[in-house]
């Protein structure tokens, strides 16, 4: 676990201090690597997906800790990218429910795909789909992870999923809606739903 | 009459081994040779017809792995949380484990003496137990290690499955006894049944929809591609209560009956 411990500390060093509830002492290292220690932001939230710890990989194959994710509502899928079914039908939900948002909402929120396939979606094959979906880099991330960093995010997501021998997946088809500090607050469940719900809580997060 | 006379001598064998002095030494595993497990579930063809017996689709090729022989212990369980105080009751964040959690303990590092030291840990959730696995260096074991494991104990005759089923049946209040004084099963391996459940690594890959019971139905939305499963023998219903109550977890869970053993393969990568 010490790793994780690293990780949290790396991430607490990376992230912005969005808390106040100790007033940082060195204002002007505000969020830069070189940030010392006694500037932490707030604790995480109990109920934050992020308590799960792991890192993953980015399309642009920078490696990021979950918990860096923090600070924005985040709109989140696990797919993998040679799925011909359902993936591209969950990605075609989120870019239904990115279009519902208002132009001041799509600038504060994320929208992330975490990867099943540890084995085939590394971070350049991520980046090939990313483009070909025309998902705009600003605001879409795509992760690549270890299969133990797929598990720990699934299991803390609900999600169910097999690998067969294939090397494909069956999965949950989830959508679910993050809070600045990564907690659910909405998850859609099943391909094709009506973007509304979804839509109306990022909306509501983003203010 | 082959098989149960084979799975007494070895027992019988196992039971000379062990005891207290063999059951502390290191690394306290069973070894589960390689072997073939059947699939409980099968996805079913592109027909969307139930999973006949000639369809049960390729048995999954299991490599030999180590087991604890004994699950995890309140006493053990008690040095981890000493050694992690992220994982001590009044520090877990309700993300990995629910408010029950450890709940029975006299306090954050004390397991207390309302059951044995040596009794199962159980109230732990699958992140505190895969965390304890990994503490250790090792895994928590597959469904199928697991249900291969299983297998050792004669799970397919009529005799040990309606012993299981008794099991089951029972609410499950009787204070915990300690581990490892059952009869090993053929592999060397106490109490995987008659005393608590256990924790899986992916038991969240039971994937099963309204199609087992609606054949006919097509598209259930929660899963992709060929998602739907169906039991491959409807007969095995010790498994098959198994496999539901897998399916019906989440990770964040405890309760009472619920513990876990740690797995290992026998070459590290």
């Amino acid at each position: 676990m010490t790793w994780i411990r690293i990780v949290v500390t790396l991430a607490l060093a990376v992230l912005p201090g969005s808390a106040s509830a100790q007033a940082p002492t060195s204002p002007h290292t505000h969020g830069s690597a070189e940030s010392p220690d006694r500037e932490r932001p707030a604790p995480l939230p109990g109920g934050s997906i992020y308590q799960v710890g792991t890192t993953w990989t980015d399309m642009d194959g920078k490696p990021v800790p979950l918990r860096s994710l923090r600070g924005k509502p985040v709109a989140l899928a696990m797919v993998y990218t040679s799925c011909t079914t359902a993936c591209p039908l969950t990605v075609a939900d989120l870019k239904r429910i990115e279009a519902a948002l208002s132009p001041e909402a799509q600038a504060r929120v994320s929208f992330a795909l975490f990867s099943f396939d540890s084995e085939r979606d590394r971070p350049e094959v991520l980046k090939k789909f990313a483009s070909a979906h025309g998902l705009d880099p600003a605001r879409w991330r795509l992760y690549h992870g270890d299969r133990a960093a797929v598990r720990d995010l699934a299991m803390a997501l609900g999600i169910r999923y097999k690998r067969d021998a294939r090397g494909d997946f069956d999965h949950s088809n989830v959508i679910s809606i993050l809070d600045s500090q990564g907690v659910v607050r909405h998850q859609q469940v099943g391909l094709g739903q009506d973007p509304a719900a979804s839509a109306a809580r990022l909306e509501s997060l983003a203010r | 009459m082959r098989i149960p006379l084979a799975v007494t001598a070895a027992a019988a064998v196992m039971m000379a081994m062990s005891g207290a002095a063999a059951d502390r030494a290191a690394p306290n595993m069973a070894l589960v040779p390689a072997g073939q497990q059947q699939p409980f579930f099968v996805t079913r063809g592109s027909t969307g017809s139930p999973a006949a017996e000639a369809d049960r689709g390729p048995a999954i090729e299991v490599p030999a792995f180590l087991m604890d022989r004994v699950p995890v212990t309140r006493r053990h369980f008690a040095e981890f949380v000493r050694a992690r105080a992220e994982w001590r009751r009044s520090q877990v964040p309700s993300t990995l484990a629910d408010s029950h959690y450890l709940e029975d303990w006299a306090s954050d590092l004390d397991a207390g003496n309302s059951v044995p030291a040596d009794a199962p840990v159980t109230r732990v959730s699958w992140f505190a137990a895969s965390a304890y696995c990994r503490w250790k260096g090792r895994e928590l074991p597959t469904v199928d290690q697991w249900e291969r494991a299983a297998a050792g104990a004669g799970k397919d005759t009529p005799a040990t499955r309606e012993k299981i089923l008794q099991w089951y049946s029972r609410p499950g209040s009787d204070p915990l006894r300690a581990v490892g004084q059952d009869v090993p099963n053929a592999y060397g391996l106490h109490d995987l049944h008659g005393l608590i459940w256990e924790w899986t690594l992916d038991f969240n890959s039971t994937l099963v929809s309204t199609e087992t019971r609606d054949p006919g139905a097509k598209d259930d939305p929660l899963f992709c591609g060929s998602g739907s499963q169906g039991a491959v023998d409807p007969n095995d219903y010790a498994t098959f209560m198994r496999y539901a109550l897998r399916n019906s977890l989440r990770a964040s869970y405890t309760t009472g009956t619920l513990g876990f053993r740690c797995a290992q393969d026998t070459e590290k990568p």
